[in-house]
């Protein structure tokens, strides 16, 4: 497997962006996962993201993890629902279970 | 968003103290109005809850006895509530009804992995090799998120797997947005480094700054 963050390490091939610094960008890639900051430096990191395959690929190896993640997701069960919402009823109804 | 009072700030529901506990301030509510209340407010948050509660609770009985406890308390303390924001005021009861029910038990049971295995296998899929590996993947993130320090697992439940914000998963763990994002951070940090020598990911580049780890107990139980 080919090394895709080799122009992002000391002595690999430089990034064509000169504007922005690749070991900045990795610092906050996990910022750019989250949309998480200043407008302004978010647009200027995903930019550079877009334009340097290194560093694209280190958001693309997050993006698969928390797209994993998110499949994860249960909801609740139709049984569960139901016993919980029944329970609402309950207490609505001056039935207090003894907690 | 109602807004059913125009009480000051101090009559938020203070996180620190038993949601129970019944201020000066609290209003009287009659029962149909309580009662509206709690559907308007509280139900809606019901399956967010259940969600939260399996995540820190581990354990589908469990997280079920705390949703539970939870509308409880909140049927309980809808008095005191100014109706802004339900979902954090619910998972801060939520928090204090966990933090309750932890005490009662023996914590041993919490770390118990076939515990942690209620909440099941993922599902098989070998149809196509694309899909294999996708499968291989995923199964592969679902066991390192198991592995993970249990404070790393929580904020990564809570926040990838359950969509809850910063903030929601702060209130509910009871720590400041800070510790929840650096928490967050780290521990994907760990799956992505997790993912090389199984083969499912390129090394991270060199010259990031070593994960902050090191300091695994803050974030054990």
């Amino acid at each position: 497997m080919s090394d895709p963050t080799q122009g992002a390490v000391p002595g690999g091939d430089p990034c064509a962006d000169a504007h922005v610094d690749c070991a900045e960008v990795l610092r906050h890639v996990q910022d750019v996962l989250d949309n998480n900051g200043d407008v302004e430096v978010l647009v200027q990191w995903t930019a550079h993201l877009r334009a340097c395959p290194p560093c694209g690929a280190e958001l693309e190896v997050y993006e698969r993890i928390t797209a994993v993640l998110r499949e994860r997701q249960c909801c609740c069960p139709d049984d569960v629902a139901a016993r919980l919402a029944e329970f609402g009823r309950r207490i609505c109804a001056g039935d207090e279970p003894v907690s | 968003m109602p807004v059913l009072t125009d009480a000051p700030p101090t009559d938020l529901v203070d996180p620190t103290v038993d949601d129970l506990a019944v201020p000066a301030t609290a209003r009287e509510l009659s029962d149909a109005e309580r009662a509206r209340l709690f559907e308007e407010l509280v139900v809606p948050e019901t399956d967010v809850l259940w969600r939260v509660a399996l995540s820190i609770t581990r354990n589908r009985a469990d997280a079920e006895d705390v949703v539970q406890e939870t509308l409880l308390r909140a049927f309980r303390s809808l008095g005191t509530f100014d109706g802004r924001y339900p979902r954090a005021w619910l998972l801060t009861i939520l928090r204090n009804a966990e933090r309750n029910r932890h005490r009662r038990r023996r914590p041993e049971l919490l770390s118990d992995p076939e515990m942690a295995e209620d909440l099941g296998p993922r599902t098989e899929s070998d149809e196509i090799e694309v899909a294999a590996e996708q499968q291989e993947f995923t199964d592969f993130v679902a066991q390192a998120v198991e592995q993970l320090p249990d404070g790393f697992r929580e904020v990564v439940d809570l926040v990838d797997i359950n969509g809850l914000s910063y903030q929601e998963a702060a209130d509910v763990l009871g720590v400041p947005i800070g510790t929840v994002m650096s928490r967050l951070h780290r521990a994907r940090r760990r799956l992505r480094e997790s993912l090389v020598p199984a083969g499912f990911g390129p090394a991270a580049p060199s010259e990031l700054p070593a994960a902050a780890d090191g300091h695994d107990e803050e974030v054990g139980r």
